[in-house]
């Protein structure tokens, strides 16, 4: 137990720093990262009854997919302000953590939003996208609350599993040369396993970077998902609704709609955009294993280059 | 000391992030090693409120931590076989090195659960009977997972009855 300890400290330790240059750096990316991270959550429970233990690495594998670049965040980013739609179909967890975004869409409009209403929803959209432009430093500053709320919550179910049978966590702060005291059931377990890790370590099979995603195909269909209002992954129901409003939105207000992507992104952002999108139809027609029909999909690639 | 470089690349990590594809690295791969973060996730958000959230780096941690001690139990487990020179482990092993290492208070309960599993093992329909067990004990999904992982570690062999033991998970998600 000691030793889960002394590394928990020091992971803390590099923890923070880690923490504080992410949000002093690049807030806005760490912050979408994790609205992004939050999507995933919601086909993974939605299919954690259906599915089997190698499924379930799948959808562990989704995680890591979400997990994906400042590309993904601005591609999701820029779907986001497209839809208007509020998902209805989700859990009780899901939608507390939804909440936050979903009042503050509602704050900023004057008028309460009518899902339904296709036609509705078009200038309220436009309007949605350039008040979270200009106020993304206070969206992202609210949206901090709850990120270091969790924090704690962590840290004292670990400080709890220390002191367990009255033993004592390892101070923060250790040196190297000082000796540590494990217990003593423990201690020869504990070599053979700096043993272990050095080996590994020689042999270069540690994990030093964590990759954003584990599989490229995978990578690219989650690029290529319809998302709703939040970014949260639509199914399959609310596709076709999306779909039917993006196609009046378009019509109605061609000139917001087009002028939304180029306000969303930088330049480079948008170039990159377009090849991702060329790989998401090519991956669309080599992969039928596709959940959604095929006129929702075409519909809505057709729509999407044409946004871009 | 090996935990604190894995972690300090983090930063590399979130460099690598800025661009859209990672190169190819010719690195052992994440799950190789660790456990699937998101069952991890589900597993944590148990001890939560309704509302709770969790920070991302906080399940980075304890899917490090929960892997090494699998890894942990598992080599004393292992060490023990050699010195019989055996070359499966099983759960009494388990058991036995998790005694060793400190670990009394998870025997008992371990005990009833190794039992009421090898009950189990001789039916057909093992989904079926998998989520009662599972149910009774929710305090005990950690360990369920934790075996699980020793289906997948090569180098200590593969037991029958810890492949049998992949059949009560879809009853635990």
């Amino acid at each position: 137990m000691q030793v889960f300890q002394r590394k928990e400290d020091s992971s803390w330790g590099n923890s923070m720093p880690t923490t504080n240059s992410n949000i002093q750096g690049s807030e806005s990316f760490s912050l979408t990262k994790d609205m992004i991270m939050s999507t995933t959550q919601l086909p993974a429970m939605k299919h954690s009854g259906l599915q089997l233990q190698n499924q379930d690495s799948t959808s562990s594998q989704s995680t890591e997919e979400e997990s994906g670049g400042g590309e993904v965040a601005s591609f999701g980013e820029y779907k986001r302000y497209g839809c208007s739609i509020v998902n209805n179909n989700l859990s009780g967890y899901i939608e507390n953590l939804g909440k936050p975004i979903e009042n503050y869409t509602k704050s900023i409009t004057t008028s309460s939003m009518v899902s339904q209403d296709s036609v509705f929803p078009a200038p309220t959209s436009g309007q949605i996208s350039w008040s979270l432009q200009c106020a993304e430093t206070s969206h992202f500053n609210g949206f901090l609350a709850p990120e270091y709320a969790s924090t704690p919550t962590a840290l004292p179910h670990l400080e709890m599993m220390g002191l367990v049978s009255s033993r004592v966590p390892l101070p923060h702060h250790i040196q190297e040369n000082e000796p540590i005291f494990v217990n003593a059931k423990q201690y020869h377990a504990i070599l053979r396993r700096r043993k272990h890790r050095a080996k590994l370590e020689a042999q270069n099979k540690l994990i030093k970077c964590r990759k954003p995603y584990l599989h490229e195909s995978r990578h690219l269909h989650a690029l290529k998902r319809a998302r709703g209002s939040g970014g949260r992954f639509l199914n399959t129901k609310k596709l076709q609704e999306s779909s039917n409003s993006l196609c009046s939105s378009q019509m109605a207000n061609g000139q917001n709609f087009s002028m939304s992507p180029h306000g969303g992104g930088s330049g480079i952002g948008s170039s990159s955009i377009s090849p991702s999108s060329n790989s998401n139809c090519i991956n669309m027609f080599q992969n039928p294993q596709f959940r959604f029909s095929g006129y929702p999909s075409t519909h809505h690639a057709s729509a999407l280059m044409s946004g871009t | 000391m090996a935990e604190s470089q894995a972690k300090s690349p983090g930063g590399c990590g979130s460099h690598e992030s800025g661009g859209d594809q990672s190169p190819r690295s010719l690195h052992v791969r994440e799950q190789d090693r660790f456990l699937p973060i998101a069952n991890i996730s589900r597993i944590m958000k148990r001890g939560l409120p309704a509302n709770g959230k969790i920070a991302k780096d906080a399940k980075e941690i304890v899917q490090e931590c929960v892997s090494e001690f699998i890894s942990f139990v598992t080599s004393e487990a292992s060490d023990k076989c050699q010195r019989e020179k055996r070359k499966t482990i099983n759960g009494d092993d388990l058991l036995w090195a998790m005694a060793t290492l400190g670990f009394e208070d998870y025997m008992e309960p371990l005990k009833v659960y190794l039992m009421r599993y090898r009950e189990m093992e001789g039916d057909t329909k093992g989904s079926a009977k998998g989520g009662d067990p599972n149910a009774k004990k929710d305090g005990q999904s950690s360990q369920n997972g934790q075996f699980s992982q020793l289906a997948h570690q090569g180098p200590y062999g593969n037991s029958q009855a810890q492949q049998h033991m992949m059949v009560p998970m879809p009853g635990t998600d």
